[in-house]
């Protein structure tokens, strides 16, 4: 078989299969298989159904408010829709079934990191600080000063993710507090304004780790609280992983991040769109070799081919409109 | 407690809540394990897959944020060596994984006994003549008489079994500290799970 036959069999764009998708593809190396980007998709559907009957009864018990709402609502679902795909990549890759045990713990994570984010994210500078202190807290002691209905169903998750998974194995618990520090140094880094002020060397390099850092130990948590065991030989590659999606995210966010003054590395570079696709490609590439060859890693790279497209549509969309749009994958 | 709110949720909130009878309130739960991560023996950079022992001087400024303490080296990490630092099982001969053994989730659960015994008790007899008490007491009951002769009574000796364990290690504790100790009254005092042990 010639190089060029490889190319057209593991090529989707080329046999089709990203017609409709809104966005061309490119000429790459190596592609996901049709049937692995069908998988995706089925999976996303289910995954959607299975999330509302997991997550709506914490809701209503804890914080009803939340379902009235409209848009924030969805956008937890949708979230936690990703995290439990993304989820089920991991834990095949690091060599177990995914069970439904394991399912609902990436749900729960989804929705704890979305409630967490907008406590860091959604309530100003000041709620900012102090929330970051109350977290460290709660790794540090245990303790979480319960206030109002949103951090009531917020402990509640966090609880229950607690007790599904023995949190004290020595690699999940310093992922969560390497998650915690990059989020710190995120936040703290926004809120200084100091990124603005260095040599933009330094700059496009630190927003870069900051990026890769921020999602690259969340994907190291998810899979800690899905798989009993995370192997040192995918650790690496599951930061990877993360880095990628990371940086697909804030391509994706560009125009909204840029409104709300948030620094990225992809809303700084000179030609974003050329710096993402370098990215993905050497990612994609990294991944394909390194990660074990099992169904998690074909689910994984046809997940991160079918994320990378959806968000360049909606980077294009948000240009073109001007207004920000939602996560929605498909 | 909200109709549809699990037992799990309502115990864990609750917890939440005794904080705020305590002045002083011991370590709950410490996931952070910062300071023992970064004083292990071996460190391995994620983002360049390499093992190092600590403070090796290639760790790529760029990792240090990226870095996860061992104490031992799988395996299968042998093939990530640091080629400077040439990190190897010699290295790890004294080092203890930090694993927390059983006993530390005795002692933990025995902290929480012994910090909040007398609020947790008040709170159950509160519990248990309230509505929800009554229909939980009413569940277990169904349950216990759901079972077969044989599961009753490997339920009873596990049930003995624990019980015969905490009373032991809970005279154990109190002839190491000397005196038994009030609600509370013990803190700073002997090591707890979650304090000084990673």
């Amino acid at each position: 078989m010639t190089h060029r036959d490889v190319r057209k069999e593991h090529c989707p764009a080329a046999s089709g299969a990203l017609r409709g998708w809104g966005c061309s593809y490119g000429a790459l190396p190596w592609q996901p298989s049709t049937a692995a980007l069908d998988e995706v998709d089925a999976l996303m559907r289910r995954y959607r159904a299975d999330i509302r009957a997991c997550l709506e009864p914490p809701v209503r018990a804890h914080y009803p408010e939340l379902l009235e709402r409209s848009v924030e609502y969805p956008k937890m679902l949708e979230l936690s829709t990703k995290m439990t795909l993304v989820g089920h990549a991991c834990c095949e890759i690091a060599g177990y079934d995914y069970n439904e045990r394991r399912r609902l713990n990436a749900s729960l994570f989804g929705a704890c990191c979305f409630l967490a984010d907008s406590f860091i994210d959604d309530f100003g500078p000041d709620a900012t600080r102090e929330y970051l202190e109350r977290l460290e807290l709660l790794l540090t002691t245990g303790w979480f000063d319960v206030r109002t209905d949103r951090e009531r169903l917020f402990y509640a998750i966090v609880s229950r993710l607690f007790g599904a998974r023995d949190v004290l194995d020595p690699i999940l618990r310093q992922a969560i507090l390497l998650l915690f520090e990059a989020q710190k140094r995120d936040t703290q880094l926004r809120l200084s304004g100091d990124v603005a002020g260095l040599p933009r060397g330094r700059q496009l390099r630190l927003l870069r780790e900051c990026a890769r850092d921020r999602s690259g130990h969340a994907i190291t948590v998810l899979t800690g609280f899905v798989a009993p065991e995370i192997g040192l030989p995918i650790l690496p590659h599951l930061f990877t992983a993360g880095a990628l999606i990371m940086h697909i995210d804030d391509h994706g966010d560009c125009y909204s991040d840029l409104r709300d003054g948030r620094l990225t590395y992809l809303n700084q570079v000179r030609n974003p769109q050329a710096t993402l696709r370098r990215i993905f490609t050497e990612h994609m590439l990294r991944l394909r070799a390194g990660l074990p060859a099992n169904a998690g890693r074909d689910l994984m790279l046809a997940f991160l081919t079918r994320y990378f497209l959806t968000r360049l549509e909606k980077h294009r969309l948000q240009k073109e409109r001007d207004e920000s749009s939602w996560a929605v994958y498909e | 407690m909200a109709a549809t709110e699990p037992i799990g949720d309502s115990i864990a909130l609750s917890i939440q809540e005794l904080r705020r009878s305590q002045d002083q309130p011991r370590t709950l739960l410490r996931i952070d394990n910062r300071e023992e991560a970064a004083a292990a023996p071996f460190q391995f950079d994620t983002v360049c897959a390499r093992l190092h022992r600590r403070g090796c001087k290639a760790i790529p400024r760029g990792s240090r944020t990226a870095l996860y303490g061992l104490w031992q080296i799988p395996e299968q990490a042998k093939d990530y060596a640091c080629p400077v630092c040439k990190p190897s099982v010699v290295d790890q001969a004294d080092t203890v994984p930090p694993r927390d053994s059983v006993t530390d989730y005795v002692y933990g659960f025995l902290s929480v006994l012994d910090q909040f015994g007398s609020v947790i008790r008040e709170r159950g007899r509160e519990f248990r003549e309230s509505e929800e008490g009554r229909q939980l007491r009413a569940g277990l009951d169904g349950f216990y008489r759901t079972l077969e002769d044989r599961e009753r009574a490997t339920l009873q000796v596990v049930l003995s079994s624990l019980d015969g364990l905490l009373t032991t290690i809970a005279d154990i504790d109190e002839s190491f500290d000397g005196a038994p100790r009030r609600n509370g009254g013990s803190n700073g005092g002997a090591r707890r799970n979650g304090d000084g042990h990673p």
